[in-house]
Order: structure tokens, then C-alpha cells, then sequence
């Protein structure tokens, strides 16, 4: 726990400061669309060379595994193409000025506009909620504006209460915690009346611009909600190469980090062990669905229409009712045999279902805020919009060690998994095609583990039978397979230029035990448990967590070594493209792996602070 | 964001493309090498039929022998030459190519051959196929 009145982890970080949007040119952009085409296109030559030349039928139940897992990753290839295809995206208008300027149906008299701040807390540190209503405070607007902070306490914690009084804020709190973060967000709903929401976690700290730069948007009457970009501030920034050298072997040390830096640039070791940078994510993958109107709300940094929320809610109310209300006849008719039942009776049925249903603006689910993009985003009728906003206009405390990290993803998995099994948004009336494809990216991402673990054991395999997946790793294998590479390397790094693509990469084949793990739950029906992540750093190693990811690693280590031996002694079926390609291969997945496990020993260094970190600080902007 | 940022964030990028090149370029000039050497014995071996007038003793240990054995020998030799010959053009089918050399090994291999030569031819075949 922190200090009373004294910002936590407030060394180094501080001086930290989010990334710049990446504003690619015209030119940019078109250079990424022709090679993310010819990337496809090559893609699908070795694919068709693949299933109709290079499968070893000899070993059909390596070969057509992988092969089946290439054309998977291939589709995910495809709708990551169209996601990431324009950055083309709805400009804000100048801030309104009144509730008059931001709304369709024009209001009697004109007034300044309301807007409720909303701080989601339950078992957080009060003092850390205090920073962020006091930020939230300073947060200034052009025109007259009625702003009121509420912390919404789940916890139901006197002391929580005390911190608000004394900010200045209002303090909500229920009896119980139906719903976790969504019921306690309905509940404030109930006990408000702004035209506008906004809702931050009980770690987030607003910019003083942070209405000045989202409001804008809601001079169309059609935008329903703005999310901004989550930025970790307290993500650690690493160590510079030259201050460890220098600690190390003295001021030869220092000057040799120097050179070698002078040759790659900027060197940190130990910088965001847990692969936090979410500007990929927020950037990119959502800032692209703009065009698409496909950009989906992720809670805390957005801010949402009222009006948009509760006709979601209306709506949605309306047709579980009445969906109940159907299965209610049906079963009064199986009971009774009555075909034609009377008016009375299926109205006393609705009445019955109404009541019994909990009218919910936004849907208890441990994702709500992807269900209620959903259901916003399929209302065809208002033609609700949604914006990603590229600038980062508030900051967040980071999952700081491994086991924070894995509750905080297996909850996203498992909600968006949970989604997709119960309420498929590819089957939903009201989403239009791109909406349709936009979503399905997000959910076909979660099944990756289901390929990627092909991806994993193949080479391991290879080296430690000789049996190789593809008929032969000839020169016609390299011809085929070479240009897709290249050419999908290429696109990715002019696409995402600005971005580290490749850690985000290899953390997305590391983590296949714990999307493994929330699609095994959701497929067996389990409820995905809502959990708070926790805002404190456990100390620990977490071992247990990795464990899947070191026998990996171990296992790859030995093939290796089996493999060259058999090689050496000139076994046959080890050619030398073959265990080229399969350590090539071997190595990528170590790396990979080797994230994750690294993550699980992470320490804080507390011998690099603030001016240490000044002394070697580099302009990367 | 400068040009300089952007590259440091793209260095693993950078870093796998030239690594995919390096070990690209390495496998083909290892395998042409391997595959050339062996065919440079094979080629010029008077069974080939080809690029006959270099003076190896083994050329010219074959070139002297001329009975019924060694016809049947030179065939199978010159069948698994073709075969590998086939292979290496462009557009060839990889997996019918592999399953007739594979029968032809083992019809070949049933007679317990001991010729020098065609055991090269062997192992060419089944270098370049995989088998």
C-alpha cells in the first residue's frame, strides 16, 4: 500500500510521457495497403502450394495439423489486414458550448452541459482515488459546464467516503455488489442526471484536456461514446544500457554502452517485462476500426452519451422480455394444449417476465463494456457511431507483476469468449458487414491458442523424430514459403510503423496457456469470474504461471541438441534445410516463450531512479 | 515521432527480415553446394551420358567396363539420375516424383547393391527427395 497523501510508485515514472499518435501520410498508408495485399496474395500461393504439393502424407497427423494451423493463422492474418486498412477517422468539431448544441431534437431552453465523472472503486487504496478526483477537478472546459465527480464504492468503505467528502465529491454505494464494476456503474446511473458519463477506474488520472478533446465529437447526435487511449505511466522503462555497464565494469563500461548504442540506438534492459504497451491495441487496432465504425468502448477513459446508454438498455430489456415472455407461452401451451392462448394471459406473461427481469444499463457481464458496443453498435435504427480518440488524455496503473497480469487477460479472454459463445455478434441483426468483420477480429484472436500450440510442438517434433510436416524442405519450400515472410514482415513493420510489433507478437504466442485455459472454461460453460485486478504490486515469483512456458523451452533445448547430434552423425530425414528451418523456427518460439518467463522473475530495480534515468535519457520523439 | 524513433521501435523487425535473409541465403548455397557436388560426381561419370572427357580415375575405371552387370547398373543409375533431374525443375511434383524415387530405391536396394557409383546415386536421391 502507498503512503497516505503521497502519489504511489511517484520515482522515475513521473517523468514519463505518453506516445504521439502515429499520423502515417497518404503515402505511408498506401505503401502499407499494397504490401498488406501482396502479402495475401503471397500468402495464399503458399498456402495452395502447401495443401496441394507439400504435404507428407507419410506423416498426415504432423503434416495436416500444421498445415490446417497455417490456414487458420492465415484467416487471422486476413481480418487483422482489413482491421488495420485506414486510419481514415471522424475529426471533432469545436467543443459545444451548450446541451443544445450536442442533441437532434432541439430542447425548449438551453443550458450548460452536465457531465458525471464516475470513479469505479471497490477494494482499491483510497489515496490513489483521491489523485484522480483531484485531476479530474482541474479538468477545464471553454464554456460554462456543470461537472460533478462521484465515487462509486463497492466496498462500501467509510473511509473511501471520508476521502470523497473531503475532495469534495459525491460518494454512491449500494447494499449489495449484484453485477460487480457494471451493477455499480448502473446504480450511479440511477443517482445521476449528466448528459454525459465519463468513467474512469479507481487508478485513473484524468488530463486537464481530457473534455476539451472528446467532447467535440458529440456535436454529431450520433456519436454515442468516445474511448481514449489506456496509457500506463507506470510501466518500467528499463534500465540504460551504459548505467548497468557502468555499474558493472566502471567508466570503460559506461563508454562501451555508449558506442554500442551509437550502432542500435536506445538499449534498455528489463523495460515493460509485461508487454503493457498498449499503444498497438489502442492505436492501431482500435483506432482503424473508426472508419469502419467498429471501435468498441473498454471502460475506463471513455465517455459515453446518456441518452445512448439507457436506449441500449431500453432496447435490450424489451427484447429479453419478450423473449422470455415467448418461452413462457410456449411452455403454458405444452402444459395445457391450448394452441391459441387468450390476450390476458400473454399480457399477464410479459408483465410477469418484466418484473422478473432486471432492467440493466449497462449488461452484467465481466465484459460489459464489449456487449454494450455491441448492442450500440447493432441499433440500425439510431445508427449509434462510436470514436477511438488518438490521443492519450489520462493515465492508469499497469498490471505490475505476473500474476496481476494473467487475472487481468484471462478476464479479458474469457469475457470476450463468453460473448462469443452466448451472444455471437457474426449472428447479430443491426451490425453491418465491417462491424461484423471488425468483431470478428477481436473474437478470432482468442482462439489463436488453438494454432499456436501446432506452432510450438512441430519443430520440437521435427528435431526429435526426423519426421518433417512438409514433403520436403527443397528449394521449391524456400520459394514459396521466403516472399510470404518477407513480404508480411514488411507490411506489418510500414503498417504499424512507430509501434514494437514484435513484442507484442511474441507475447501473444506466449500467452497461449491462459487463452487455452479461458476457452477450455467458456467451451465447458463455466461462468468467467469477475475479479478485481489488482492495482498493487504482489512481490513473488510466479513460477506456476509459467510452468507450461518452461517445459516448452526445456523441451526445445534438448530437441535441439538431439536434432544437430542426428544431424552430425547423418541420420536420414535430417537434412541441413531441415534443421535450418526447424532451429530458425525453435528459436523464434524460445524467444517468445522466454518473455513471459523473464516476466515471472521481474523485480523493480531500486537502484535506477529518477536521476540516473535523466542522465541517459534519449530523445525518442 | 522522427524517423530515428520509428526505427528503434521496428530494430526486431528489422532484426528477423535480415536474419530470414542470412539463413535463407545460407540453406540455398549449402544445399546447392551439397546437391551440386554430388551431381558434379554423377555428371561427370560416363553412366550420365554427360560432360564425358574429364580424366577422374573412377570415369575412366567405367569407361573401360563394358559387360551385361554393369548395363543393368548404368540403367538404375541413369533412372535415379532422371528422377533427381526432374526434381530440381521448376514446377515439378514434388510427391509423385518422391514416391517413384522411393520404389526405385527399394527395388534397387532389394538386390544388395554394391557398386560405388549407383550407392552415390542412392544417396543423391534421397538427399534431394527426403526419403
Amino acid at each position: 500500500m502507498s503512503s497516505k497523501q503521497t502519489p504511489p510508485r511517484a520515482t522515475r515514472y513521473e517523468r514519463q510521457e505518453p506516445w504521439q499518435h502515429a499520423d502515417h501520410s497518404a503515402l505511408h498508408v498506401f505503401l502499407w495497403q499494397f504490401l498488406g495485399v501482396s502479402s495475401l496474395v503471397f500468402g495464399l500461393w503458399y498456402l495452395w502450394w502447401r495443401w496441394t504439393v507439400s504435404i507428407n502424407w507419410d506423416a498426415m497427423w504432423l503434416s495436416l495439423p500444421l498445415v490446417i494451423a497455417e490456414t487458420a493463422a492465415f484467416v487471422g492474418l486476413i481480418l487483422f489486414t482489413v482491421n488495420l486498412w485506414s486510419p481514415r477517422s471522424p475529426r471533432p468539431d469545436s467543443v459545444p458550448s451548450t446541451v443544445m448544441d450536442t442533441l437532434d431534437d432541439k430542447p425548449p431552453t438551453d443550458r450548460p452541459i452536465i457531465v458525471d465523472v464516475f470513479f469505479a472503486t471497490y477494494s482499491e487504496d483510497p489515496e490513489l482515488v483521491r489523485l484522480g478526483i483531484r485531476d479530474a477537478q482541474k479538468m477545464t472546459y471553454p464554456h460554462l459546464i456543470d461537472l460533478r465527480v462521484h465515487v462509486l464504492d463497492d466496498g462500501r468503505r467509510p473511509e473511501m467516503g471520508a476521502v470523497a467528502a473531503q475532495e469534495g465529491a459525491n460518494y454512491i454505494t449500494r447494499t449489495d455488489n449484484v453485477g460487480y464494476k457494471a451493477g455499480n456503474l448502473r446504480n450511479a446511473m440511477d443517482h445521476t442526471i449528466g448528459d454525459f458519463v465519463v468513467i474512469f477506474d479507481a487508478d485513473t488520472r484524468p488530463f486537464p484536456n481530457f473534455l476539451t478533446e472528446t467532447l467535440g465529437y458529440f456535436r454529431d447526435p450520433k456519436v454515442a461514446w468516445v474511448q481514449t487511449p489506456q496509457w500506463f505511466w507506470d510501466v518500467p522503462p528499463g534500465r540504460p544500457l551504459p548505467a548497468v555497464l557502468r555499474r558493472r565494469l566502471g567508466r570503460f563500461g559506461g563508454w562501451l554502452g555508449r558506442r554500442i548504442e551509437g550502432v542500435f540506438g536506445p538499449i534498455r534492459l528489463g523495460e515493460d517485462p509485461f508487454g503493457n504497451d498498449p499503444q498497438l491495441f489502442y492505436d492501431f487496432i482500435q483506432h482503424r476500426r473508426n472508419w469502419a465504425n467498429a471501435s468498441f468502448c473498454c471502460g475506463a477513459g471513455s465517455i459515453h452519451r446518456r441518452e445512448a446508454i439507457m436506449e441500449a438498455a431500453i432496447r435490450s430489456w424489451t427484447a429479453e422480455v419478450a423473449s422470455s415472455a415467448d418461452q413462457a407461452e410456449r411452455q403454458a401451451q405444452a402444459m395445457t394444449g391450448e394452441t391459441d392462448l387468450s390476450k390476458i394471459v400473454r399480457a399477464t406473461a410479459r408483465i410477469n417476465q418484466a418484473r422478473e427481469i432486471e432492467f440493466t444499463p449497462f449488461k452484467l457481464h465481466v465484459s460489459e463494456d464489449l456487449y454494450t458496443s455491441i448492442s450500440l453498435h447493432s441499433d440500425r435504427e439510431r445508427g449509434w457511431k462510436s470514436v477511438m480518440h488518438p490521443k492519450v488524455v489520462s493515465r492508469m496503473l499497469s498490471p505490475n507483476d505476473l500474476l496481476s497480469w494473467t487475472i487481468q487477460r484471462y478476464k479479458y479472454a474469457g469475457g470476450t469468449l463468453d460473448i462469443l459463445r452466448n451472444d455471437n455478434p457474426l449472428f447479430r441483426r443491426g451490425l453491418t458487414l465491417p462491424q461484423k468483420l471488425m468483431y470478428a477480429m477481436t473474437f478470432y484472436s482468442y482462439l489463436s491458442p488453438l494454432w499456436n500450440i501446432v506452432f510450438l510442438i512441430a519443430p520440437i517434433i521435427f528435431l526429435f523424430s526426423g519426421v518433417a510436416p512438409v514433403a520436403t524442405y527443397s528449394l521449391d519450400f524456400f520459394l514459396h514459403i521466403i516472399p510470404f515472410l518477407l513480404m508480411n514482415e514488411m507490411a506489418q513493420m510500414v503498417g504499424l510503423w512507430g509501434t514494437p510489433v514484435m513484442k507484442g507478437r511474441r507475447w501473444y504466442l506466449a500467452m497461449f496457456p491462459l487463452t487455452l485455459k479461458a476457452l477450455w472454461s467458456v467451451a465447458r460453460g463455466k461462468k468467467v469470474s469477475f475479479i478485481v485486478t489488482p492495482k498493487d504490486r504482489a512481490s513473488g515469483r510466479y513460477l506456476r504461471l509459467v510452468r507450461w512456458q518452461i517445459l516448452l523451452v526445456g523441451l526445445n533445448l534438448a530437441a535441439l541438441i538431439y536434432g544437430w547430434s542426428l544431424f552430425g552423425l547423418g541420420i536420414s530425414g535430417y537434412t541441413l534445410g531441415a534443421m535450418i528451418v526447424n532451429t530458425f523456427w525453435s528459436a523464434n518460439n524460445m524467444m517468445s516463450l522466454g518473455l513471459i518467463i523473464r516476466a515471472a522473475f521481474w523485480q523493480p530495480d531500486a537502484e535506477f531512479d529518477l536521476p540516473v534515468m535523466e542522465e541517459y535519457q534519449h530523445d525518442k520523439k | 515521432m522522427t524517423r530515428n524513433s520509428g526505427l528503434y521501435e521496428a530494430r526486431g523487425q528489422i532484426g528477423w527480415i535480415l536474419a530470414l535473409i542470412v539463413s535463407t541465403a545460407v540453406v540455398v548455397w549449402l544445399e546447392q553446394l551439397e546437391v551440386g557436388s554430388q551431381l558434379s560426381v554423377l555428371a561427370t561419370n560416363p553412366l550420365t551420358d554427360t560432360e564425358l572427357g574429364t580424366d577422374s580415375s573412377l570415369q575412366q575405371a567405367w569407361l573401360q567396363v563394358d559387360d551385361p552387370a554393369t548395363a543393368a547398373v548404368k540403367d538404375q543409375v541413369n533412372q535415379l539420375t532422371a528422377l533427381v533431374r526432374a526434381g530440381l525443375e521448376d514446377g515439378a511434383d514434388i510427391a509423385a516424383l518422391r514416391q517413384e524415387a522411393a520404389q526405385t530405391i527399394a527395388v534397387i536396394e532389394s538386390t544388395d547393391p554394391t557398386d560405388r557409383v549407383l550407392l552415390d546415386a542412392i544417396r543423391l536421391c534421397r538427399g534431394v527427395f527426403n526419403i
